[in-house]
């Protein structure tokens, strides 16, 4: 801003207090707010920035245990002003502290992102580049055998982990992993774009650690753990696996190992949807069934009894909707409140600038004052901007459980589908089996009938049988299989349910207080400038 | 503000030497009651100006009449024209924007802005006693009609024609302080001084207006956000039922109540302070014609000078030759003389005035800003307080609701 180098030049040689050259840099910095993304992740710069409290440690950063130093805060007050709601299994308690009742403790962090090559057979020249992020993880739990350790993952990596858990536990609801975002990468800068990432990843990642079952899985542990190439397979397409394993699985249900070398498979596998099925026709049967269905849709063909599953079912569809809608209008909010801050931190400065005008420029006493008044309102704007600043840094980190949680629900989504594949297995089972029977029956009958027998008949009466009997191992497998996936919703709703709760209640408790500690500080600091000015209301003219 | 004004003793309006000696003397008026008139393109909005005066030159304590804002830019001119030197108080713009004209805020700025004009007016001693304001606040509607038509003529002075003087007034300016020219200027460096100043002052002060109404939208747009994520949040509390659901519906109609109380203060911030500021932007404009009247007034005295002396060197020129150009020729050099001096006496008044003026101009000032930072203040303090007390009335509830 023109004039601002010549005011630079005048505060060093004016009694002016410290407090107004810090104002003056604000000139030079130009970081806009303007992406809520952007506003989340500078956030945290924002002990940088000249208009934020210098002293005042980031929240966003710093472990919540550390007492904040920040002497602006009256202790009488409603003092809350950096309550922190307390964690739900205090996963945030320093893993080094004693206590008598050790909970398990895991925490995972993404840091140092780097551009690494893929140093591969590839024929393009120059080879393709990805980016690598430290994972870091801090535990007591016994499985990983040591209290921290890191390790380089891709973001590849990431999605492998997270098709194997979703794979691996049905029924469950799995946090939904970052997205691959193609667009994005392209729009925005580089360095933006692998912030929000790195960001991601690491909520991704703890809210992985949070799951009272997930958090005990190999798959995680591995990907937390095995240095260097991830030895997680990536989950297959379903039709490669399924020309794969619908040839094998025949053959090694019925003992013939012929093949060489190939595990024998139980039962129990066969539950999976028909990708390993051996039967190709179920196979069919099940694609044209899933094709038709749509999980929110009418479904005449599964037959859902549990209807109080399907009131569930709504009601989290409907607190989806909602929830969304909260989050998108708490960053709505954000926003506002962000730009409050800001265009009264400019107002102030302006104002400064004013004042500096008149004081140099005064001939008449009355000038003089005038340049006082204008600088006590301009001070004054400037303390409230910070302030505001303040409120808001603390109101993104409350109301950002809306975020989470919108986050999480969408897991919900996987377990429903994972419970209607498993019951349309049972089904498509149940069928195939009844007319099995069928069959055996019509063999029996009709051989009964012939002089002598038909041998071949005899023989096909006997395959059919064992059919049978296969068939109906697998379908109490299937069925065994359904009924665990349904418990695990209806614990997984359960979990949900409370954990959103408790999570809602201290985000209620903390925003609230946050806000009233705030507004009331500010409050304070205008009330101090009417009562100062308040002589001019009397006068009146 | 002035406006709080009805019956002011202070800032003139003594020194009437026919004032009756049972009350002291009194002007005051007030804009009032804006009213759409007529249709489409023509439409216009008139206001009712009600006087009350027991000036003895004023027909009676109280008159009302109807006036429309052609009629002040009217007055303003004539004043402008008679009162050299004086800083002839502004007038708010005139809106082009043709769906803004006849917003209800609009017209409550304007009619704010006007009443202040006038009162101004009536308190300043000289201005008080103008023929042409006492045309304007009696006259009827056609009489006012008729003047305002008939001075398009000599005294109108168009805006465009004003515009021109004041950049090369501006441009003059510059010049000397960049050191290129050397017009017809006064050489007085206290003036010079006060030229630069008032020069700079419009720039800080656009400025500082720009920042303030950036401030209003902001107000009104967190108040829009509040009201929507209150919205949200009502709907989410729908959703989970039970004390949470509760607590989430309270969250949300305080939500609500606090974006009108957001509105209401965007309002409030625009009618007394962001006004205020442009209003201290249009005077200092105001000034800036006074400054082009002055450059006039010394330029004329100059050009008199200087051809009075060439008159004398001709007049000499006769006397020598006793030429019959002579008598002629003194006829002209004693009214050029004449003429020379009104210049003087015109010039020298309007720096007297506006030594006068320019005192009288910065303490108005610090009492319009000081009031102006007042309600600032008041309305962000009320603010605030505001949304702690709604928010803390929560607070109980949601205590209740962690324990359970």
């Amino acid at each position: 801003m023109k004039g601002s180098e010549n005011q630079k030049d005048r505060i060093s040689s004016s009694k002016e207090e410290s407090e107004e050259e810090i104002l003056f840099h604000l000139d030079d910095s130009s970081k806009s707010f303007s992406h809520y993304r952007s506003a989340m992740s500078t956030l945290s710069d924002d002990s940088d920035h000249p208009l934020a409290t210098p002293a005042e440690s980031d929240p966003l950063l710093s472990p919540p245990s550390v007492q904040n130093p920040n002497s602006r805060i009256d202790p009488l007050t409603y003092a809350d002003v950096n309550f922190m709601p307390p964690n739900r299994d205090n996963q945030s308690q320093n893993p080094s502290e004693e206590s008598e009742i050790v909970l398990p403790y895991l925490k995972i962090t993404v840091s140092s992102p780097q551009k690494e090559v893929e140093s591969s057979n590839s024929i393009v020249p120059g080879g393709n580049t990805f980016v690598t992020y430290l994972i870091t993880t801090k535990t007591n739990m016994a499985e990983f055998g040591g209290p921290q350790f890191t390790v380089r993952r891709r973001f590849k990596d990431v999605v492998t982990l997270s098709d194997r858990l979703i794979e691996a536990y049905r029924g469950f609801f799995i946090p939904p992993r970052p997205e691959k975002s193609v667009v994005e990468s392209q729009v925005m800068q580089k360095h933006e774009f692998v912030e929000q990432r790195r960001n991601a990843l690491e909520k991704y990642l703890q809210r992985l650690a949070e799951h009272p079952i997930i958090r005990q899985s190999d798959e995680l542990r591995v990907f937390l753990q095995v240095q260097g190439k991830l030895p997680l397979l990536p989950t297959a397409a379903v039709t490669s696996r399924m020309l794969d394993g619908a040839t094998r699985l025949s053959k090694q249900l019925l003992g013939d190992d012929s093949d060489g070398g190939s595990v024998r498979i139980h039962p129990q596998d066969v539950v999976r949807p028909a990708k390993s099925r051996w039967d190709f026709l179920r196979i069919m049967k099940e694609m044209n069934q899933a094709m038709s269905n749509d999980w929110g849709g009418t479904k005449p063909s599964i037959d859902e009894e549990d209807t109080g599953f399907l009131q569930n079912k709504e009601r989290l569809l409907n607190l989806e909707k909602q929830l969304t809608s909260a989050s998108k209008q708490a960053e709505l909010f954000v926003k506002a409140q962000q730009d409050m801050a800001e265009t009264m931190g400019e107002f102030g400065l302006a104002f400064i600038k004013l004042t500096k005008f008149e004081n140099e420029q005064a001939v008449l006493d009355t000038q003089t004052k005038r340049a006082a008044d204008m600088k006590n309102l301009a001070t004054t704007a400037i303390r409230a901007s910070r302030l505001y600043r303040e409120l808001n840094s603390h109101t993104v980190k409350h109301l950002d459980t809306l975020h989470d949680h919108m986050g999480l629900i969408l897991g919900v989504h996987t377990a429903f589908s994972d419970r209607s594949s498993a019951l349309l297995t049972v089904q498509t089972i149940t069928t195939e089996l009844d007319s099995l029977y069928a069959q055996a029956e019509k063999l029996d009958t009709s051989s009964s009938k012939t002089y002598g027998g038909d041998k071949s008949k005899t023989l096909k009466l006997g395959e059919v049988r064992e059919a049978i009997r296969v068939t109906e191992d697998a379908k109490s497998c299937a069925t065994r299989e359904y009924e665990r996936i349904k418990e695990n919703n209806r614990t997984e709703i359960e979990r949900l349910d409370r954990e959103r709760k408790a999570d809602f209640k201290n985000m209620l408790k903390g925003f609230v207080l946050n806000q009233v500690g705030l507004s009331e500080k500010i409050g304070k600091e205008w009330g101090k400038i009417a009562e100062e000015t308040s002589g001019y209301a009397n006068h009146g003219g | 503000m002035i406006t709080t004004q009805r019956s002011s003793t202070g800032g003139g309006g003594l020194q009437s030497p026919r004032s009756p000696s049972s009350q002291p003397p009194y002007l005051s008026v007030s804009v009032t009651d804006p009213a759409k008139m007529g249709n489409g393109v023509q439409a216009y909005i008139s206001y009712k100006v009600i006087t009350k005066t027991n000036f003895p030159e004023y027909q009676g304590p109280e008159k009302i009449v109807i006036r429309r804002y052609t009629d002040f830019v009217w007055l303003r001119d004539r004043l402008f024209e008679k009162y050299k030197g004086i800083f002839i108080p502004p007038l708010p713009e005139k809106s082009t924007v043709e769906k803004f004209r006849f917003s209800a805020e609009f017209i409550e700025m304007r009619r704010q802005a006007l009443d202040t004009f006038v009162n101004r007016i009536a308190l300043h001693h000289e201005l008080q006693q103008s023929e042409d304001l006492r045309t304007f606040l009696q006259a009827d509607e056609q009489t006012m009609e008729r003047a305002r038509s008939q001075d398009t003529g000599i005294f109108k002075r168009k805006p465009s024609d004003l515009m021109q003087i004041f950049r090369d007034v501006q441009s003059k300016v510059s010049d000397v302080v960049l050191g290129k020219e050397k017009p017809v200027e006064e050489t007085n460096p206290e003036y010079e001084k006060l030229k630069r100043y008032i020069f700079e002052l419009e720039d800080h002060l656009a400025e500082a207006q720009k920042h303030a109404y950036r401030l209003v939208k902001r107000h009104r747009e967190l108040g829009q956000s509040l009201a929507d994520f209150g919205k949200a949040i009502k709907l989410l509390g729908a959703c989970e039922g039970d004390a949470l659901g509760t607590a989430f519906s309270e969250l949300g109609a305080k939500s609500e109540m606090l974006s009108i109380k957001l509105q209401r203060e965007a309002h409030h911030l625009l009618m007394n302070f962001e006004e205020p500021l442009k209003d201290y932007v249009r005077a200092v404009q105001s000034i800036k014609g006074t400054i082009a009247e002055r450059a006039n007034a010394f330029r004329q005295q100059v050009e008199l000078a200087e051809t009075i002396k060439l008159k004398e060197i001709d007049l000499n020129k006769f006397r020598l030759t006793r030429s019959e150009k002579m008598s002629e020729a003194e006829h002209e050099y004693e009214e050029l003389k004449a003429d020379s001096e009104e210049a003087t006496k015109r010039f020298e008044t309007i720096v007297r005035l506006m030594n006068e003026e320019i005192v009288r101009f910065q303490e108005q000032k610090t009492q319009d800003m000081g009031l102006a930072f007042h309600e600032f203040a008041k309305g962000q303090a009320r603010l605030a307080n505001g949304i702690a007390d709604a928010w803390r009335s929560l607070l109980p509830k949601l205590e209740a609701l962690s324990s359970s």
